[in-house]
């Protein structure tokens, strides 16, 4: 090849060059991340666990870099039912914080984050499994901090699940019950309940209303009939000392009959209206006239007088 | 017989093939995805097959034409005769020859004016249709993403296969067919790209690509329509080759040299201006590549320069490994460059939230009691009602939690069971903690201690306010309580956080949408609608006090008053002319008197006609209007009975009178 042939060339083979370099340093080192751990394996078998920062190996095939994450992860289990001791049922739903602290054992155990979720349905579920069936549920709904035994149930299930756990090189750092729940037949005649609690309220509410204004409504009757009651009471005091003064005036009169025969024409006059329907016998006065015999006595006087 | 036209004839067949096999496989992706990229692509393989059946029909037809000729040159040899012989049959029997320049020159502008056109008609109505369709969501979109990338790089193969063999002598018409592998294979990383990101979030995405591709597909359309047209007025050697199936847009994949030497060879080719040999051209193309490498080691070394700007902060990672007791502000930070070193920055300043208390709603929720959520939900959709479903949060239902009861309820009058429901939305806001020197960065541990610090939180925070609950009684976390609670769970929440090393500050919390079930508050609207009702009764029964009082009162005073007028007293002038002031009744009664003793005088004279006018006086006007039945009682014979049980009415009128016996 001539010199200029190789002056042309130059740029194309220092690129090439480049290149060729970059691909060799970086296959020939790795760095490991604060968030993760870093298994080397040569031909497929485990070598060692790789320490944060730049590191060194011999390319691939044969040594090989499996990063698995350190952080610490985060698994829901949703709500299942579990038995407690007063055999009552509860729905209960745990949320764990794991991370992965024995890469070696995690990788020929579990072998990816994925899978250690199916690992973790069970490192959770065992233990709440055998735990709460200890505790009734007057343990775990109460007013009473010496009957609330959450805390010592959560430390429990938490022991269980970091020794099912440390099998696979899992470390369980937190346990939490996201939520306690009862089934939904359960709830729903939980919900009934209130609702007749409600009821219950109300109509008591509604009563107690109605008591109230009967109560009012008596005490104002009672105080009119009082009002009434004092104010005939004065009147007739009033009335009382008026007729002692009359009464003094009627006593000079000699003839009582007549007396009683004027009030009791008084009397007559009131009662008898237009609305009176009477039957009358044919002697009393006038209607005797009726009969005739008053003419006829007439007649006989007035022969006689002849 | 040329043996470069035998070749290409091959690689047009084998062009047919490959096409044909991968046109199927655009057809099925498209099938498969259901996307507006997709149905492009499998456009772009049907036109990727198309174009290989008609470069096949000419090297064909090339090929006999050739074949035809050297015959005819054997002939002539071996006749030994003299051309001039030969020159007047040769053009007619010269059919392939004849059969060639017809296809040429009329029957391909034809077909490709004709395609274009009606490639152009249904890409316009693609686009319209677009407008309604609504494309499904696609499913196993990894594994669709992954088979259209394995198809772009078939594709891709393809097209660098047959733009190699198009620079071989006679090979020009395969350029065309390598151009459009090429589109088809950058179509396939679209629908790759597409797929990968396909979710609900991203299908925006789909129609800005796939739009994209329709408007660059109108233009190649219209292209190949006038492209017979362009192929006339362009200067051309005699001997030059010319494919018109080519599009000058898609020669960019496929013409030597860069895009800027397409273009330049497009404007010789197009117009003759030569611009391949202008000065500025050649300058051009010398100082490009430097120009391009500079560029990429600009591009390179910014990866040097970090700028964390204000309310962010950020970790240093020097090959890999991060110090995490090591903060930066914000401040513009020189480094190694990528992938030594690099910043990681985030908006730590920023409050961010979480909500507790709610979850995605089911498709198929539980079964509801009927009656009273329709009866509640029947308000305007701005009232925020307990018993509306979804009230807080579209698309999500609140999480019914369990507490307990310890006494009786506010109105002290039930005694209520043990467990009750409640709904709690619980908002938390928090930022990351401020860093302290020396100590370990909350950065640090908010980004890469765990995986997901913000469900983190979200878990921590749903435990703790279960937990709160169910120790709490029911009527004071829903009153006296309410502020103790939230004070509570804040520090609950927050000694929590600190003791996972999540490096957050609880900013907030607040208790929101605190209440009973939707399901069940219509019922406790119901104790407030009672407590209402018995005001209402009360204020009734008060009205009528007030009625009955006042009526008292008038009745008191009326009988006061009648009393008091009895004894007022008046002017009264008595016998002897004397006038005086006495008592209404004493005036009456010495009145009375007065006229009684005029009375007994009178009854003295005559008693029995005193008192018979009198009687009768009142007689007569007392029972003037009065209705009488007159009976002659002294009569022995006649007994009368009146049977009043058959009528009983209150006038006697119409009663029959019997009959005397």
């Amino acid at each position: 090849m001539s010199d200029k042939n190789k002056k042309r060339h130059w740029p194309a083979i220092i690129i090439v060059g480049a290149c060729a370099l970059v691909f060799i340093i970086s296959s020939m080192t790795y760095t490991v991340s604060n968030s993760e751990h870093v298994i080397v394996t040569q031909f497929g078998a485990y070598k060692k666990t790789a320490e944060d920062g730049l590191n060194f190996k011999f390319p691939y095939p044969i040594d090989n870099v499996i990063r698995i994450d350190s952080r610490l992860q985060h698994f829901e289990r949703p709500l299942t039912q579990t038995a407690l001791k007063d055999v009552k049922n509860i729905l209960v739903s745990i949320s764990a914080g794991w991370r992965v602290n024995d890469p070696e054992k995690f990788l020929k155990t579990v072998n990816s984050i994925k899978s250690a979720e199916t690992v973790m349905k069970n490192v959770v579920g065992t233990p709440t499994g055998n735990v709460f069936p200890k505790y009734t549920m007057d343990e775990i709904f109460t007013t009473d901090p010496k009957q609330h035994k959450v805390d010592v149930i959560r430390d429990q299930i938490l022991v269980g699940a970091k020794k099912f756990a440390s099998k696979y090189g899992i470390e369980v750092t937190y346990i939490g019950f996201s939520q306690i729940a009862f089934a939904p037949s359960a709830t729903k005649s939980v919900m009934d309940r209130m609702k007749s609690d409600r009821k219950v309220i109300a109509e008591t509410i509604r009563n107690k209303g109605k008591e109230d204004a009967q109560e009012i409504i008596r005490k104002a009757k009672q105080e009119a009939q009082s009002k009434e009651a004092t104010a005939s009471i004065q009147a007739e005091t009033i009335r009382r000392k008026g007729e002692i003064d009359a009464q003094k005036i009627f006593k000079q009169f000699e003839n009582p009959e007549l007396v009683a025969f004027l009030r009791q024409l008084e009397s007559l006059e009131k009662l008898l209206n237009d609305k009176t329907q009477m039957v009358i016998d044919l002697n009393t006065p006038p209607f005797n006239l009726l009969k005739g015999e008053f003419f006829e006595e007439l007649k006989k006087k007035s022969k006689n007088n002849k | 017989m040329s043996d470069s036209t035998q070749k290409n004839r091959k690689y047009a067949v084998s062009g047919i093939v490959l096409s044909l096999v991968f046109g199927v496989a655009t057809l099925f992706i498209a099938g498969w995805t259901k996307v507006y990229t997709s149905q492009l692509l499998f456009f772009a393989g049907f036109n990727t097959f198309l174009f290989s059946l008609f470069i096949y029909n000419y090297y064909r037809l090339k090929y006999k034409s050739e074949v035809e000729e050297e015959e005819q040159e054997e002939v002539r040899k071996s006749a030994g005769a003299s051309k001039e012989l030969f020159d007047d049959s040769d053009e007619a029997l010269m059919l392939s020859s004849r059969a060639l320049k017809t296809w040429s020159k009329y029957v391909l502008p034809t077909v490709t004016l004709i395609y274009g056109l009606g490639a152009l008609v249904y890409l316009v109505m693609n686009w319209m249709a677009w407008v309604s369709h609504i494309p499904v969501n696609p499913k196993s979109q990894m594994a669709a993403a992954a088979c259209a990338g394995a198809l772009g790089v078939c594709y891709f193969l393809i097209g660098a296969f047959f733009g190699g063999a198009s620079k071989q002598k006679g090979g020009l018409g395969l350029r065309a067919f390598s151009a459009w592998s090429y589109f088809t294979a950058i179509l396939c990383v679209a629908v790759m790209v597409v797929m990968f990101y396909s979710s609900k979030e991203y299908q925006e995405l789909d129609k800005i690509v796939a739009r994209v591709f329709l408007v660059i597909f109108m233009v190649l359309a219209f292209e190949l329509s006038v492209n017979f047209l362009v192929d006339m007025y362009r200067p051309r050697f005699h001997t030059e080759e010319k494919s018109i199936l080519e599009s000058r847009l898609l020669s960019i994949f496929t013409d030597s040299g860069s895009i800027a030497s397409n273009i330049a060879h497009a404007l010789d080719y197009q117009f003759g201006l030569k611009v391949t040999e202008d000065g500025f051209y050649r300058f051009f193309k010398k100082v490009l590549l430097p120009l391009v490498v500079i560029q990429v080691l600009a591009l390179y070394l910014l990866s040097c320069f970090t700028l964390i700007e204000t309310g962010h902060r950020g970790l240093k990672e020097s090959f890999g490994k991060i110090d995490p007791n090591q903060e930066l502000g914000p401040s513009l930070q020189f480094h190694l460059p990528y992938p030594m070193q690099k910043i990681h920055t985030f908006p730590a300043d920023r409050i961010s939230s979480i909500e507790v208390g709610q979850k995605p709603k089911l498709e198929e929720p539980m079964p509801e009691e009927p009656g009273e959520e329709q009866e509640a939900v029947s308000v305007t959709e701005d009232i925020v009602l307990w018993s509306k479903p979804g009230h807080h949060t579209k698309g999500m239902e609140d999480i019914k939690y369990l507490i307990t009861t310890k006494s009786a309820n506010p109105s002290e009058t039930v005694k209520t069971n043990e467990v009750n429901l409640i709904t709690v939305v619980v908002p938390i806001h928090y930022k990351i903690k401020p860093h302290e020197e020396g100590k370990p960065s909350p950065l640090y541990d908010y980004l890469f201690k765990h995986a997901d610090a913000e469900s983190m939180l979200g878990a921590i925070s749903s435990e703790v306010v279960m937990k709160y609950l169910s120790k709490s009684d029911y009527y004071d976390f829903m009153g006296k309580d309410r502020q103790l609670a939230a004070d509570n769970l804040t520090k609950e929440i927050q000694a929590q956080a600190d003791k996972l090393e999540l490096g957050v500050d609880i900013v907030a919390l607040a208790l929101e949408f605190t209440h009973p079930p939707g399901e069940v508050s219509k019922s406790y609207d119901d104790v407030i609608a009672a407590l209402y009702d018995k005001d209402k009764l009360s204020f009734e029964a008060k009205v009528k006090e007030v009625n009955i009082i006042s009526e008292a009162t008038i009745k008191e005073k009326d009988i006061v008053a009648a009393a008091e007028g009895e004894t007022a007293l008046i002017d009264y002038k008595s016998a002897d002319g004397k006038v005086e002031k006495v008592p209404m009744k004493l005036a009456l009664a010495k009145e009375k008197a007065v006229r009684l003793q005029t009375q007994q005088e009178s009854f003295k004279t005559q008693p029995y006609l005193f008192t018979l006018i009198n009687y009768l006086s009142v007689l007569e006007h007392s029972l003037k209007d009065s209705k009488l039945i007159i009976i002659d009682s002294n009569k022995a014979d006649y007994n009368f009975r009146f049977d009043l049980k058959p009528k009983i009415i209150q006038d006697f009128e119409g009663l029959e009178i019997p009959e005397a016996n």
